[in-house]
């Protein structure tokens, strides 16, 4: 990997790192490619390499349907974490800023992967935990600003 | 004869002058304007477009709203990161919201 030690890969050393790359595949994308669409079956987590990956979600404007930019994922971060929780299904939809390459791992290899190699399995699932975690409480505020606008608005 | 004239002449008077004040006594009232409430006028929509509301297409607007994910995103992780009321309360520069 060309990334400094990806945030999924923290604490592991160099060898187990490596092992973990040789489960995955190259993916790369132009810009505009498409890596995954909201609803798809998740199978493949992604770390990315180089380039800029956009996270988006459809949102209506009248009787158009346009895709609104949410995140914006650089290397070292990982993108489709929805693969390794249940029920693998992506709940945003992922397309390239510019060029852009991945590292796609597959569940069953990593979920193998992990339960042989326990100690690797925890860094990992650590590390995947820090990254849903962080997620959770950022869109949790996000939520009570919405909710607190709305009761302001009420009391307005 | 002739006061009998003049006498129907008069009596023909006072009766359309009966038939006028009764039917001003049933007539519907005018509406009234009371001075303490305000009085709800119908937008300005013909030749004008709302001030309060400008036009954008939806391309601007999908922009706007992007803007304002940004800004909450922000405000949000600087939250997570140091939790407070205040910060959790902050105002954005969001012109969505304010």
């Amino acid at each position: 990997m060309h990334v400094e030690q990806p945030e999924l890969f923290r604490g592991l050393d160099a060898e187990a790192t490596a092992k973990v790359v040789l489960l995955g595949r190259r993916v790369t994308l132009t810009p505009d490619g498409v890596l995954f669409t909201l609803g798809d079956q998740a199978d493949e987590v992604f770390i990315v390499e180089r380039g800029r990956i956009l996270l988006t979600i459809p949102m209506r404007f009248g009787t158009r349907q346009e895709l609104v930019a949410i995140e914006e994922r650089r290397p070292g971060q990982i993108v489709g974490w929805s693969a390794l929780i249940h029920p693998h299904r992506f709940t945003l939809s992922a397309r390239a800023l510019v060029d852009s390459e991945l590292l796609a791992i597959p569940r069953v290899a990593l979920v193998s992967h992990m339960e042989q190699e326990p100690s690797v399995g925890y860094c990992i699932a650590r590390n995947l935990a820090s990254v849903v975690g962080h997620r959770l409480q950022v869109f949790e505020a996000m939520w009570l600003r919405e909710m607190q606008r709305a009761v302001a608005h009420r009391y307005a | 004869m002739q006061a009998f004239l003049i006498l129907a002449g008069l009596s023909v008077i006072a009766m359309v002058a009966l038939a006028f004040l009764i039917a001003s006594l049933f007539e519907a009232p005018a509406p009234r304007v009371h001075a303490g409430l305000p009085v709800e006028l119908p937008p300005n929509r013909f030749f004008a477009a709302d001030a309060r509301t400008p036009l954008l297409s939806d391309e601007q607007f999908r922009l706007h709203v992007e803007r304002h994910v940004r800004l909450e995103h922000a405000a949000a992780e600087s939250f997570v990161y140091a939790p407070t009321v205040e910060s959790l309360h902050s105002r954005s520069i969001s012109t969505l919201v304010h």
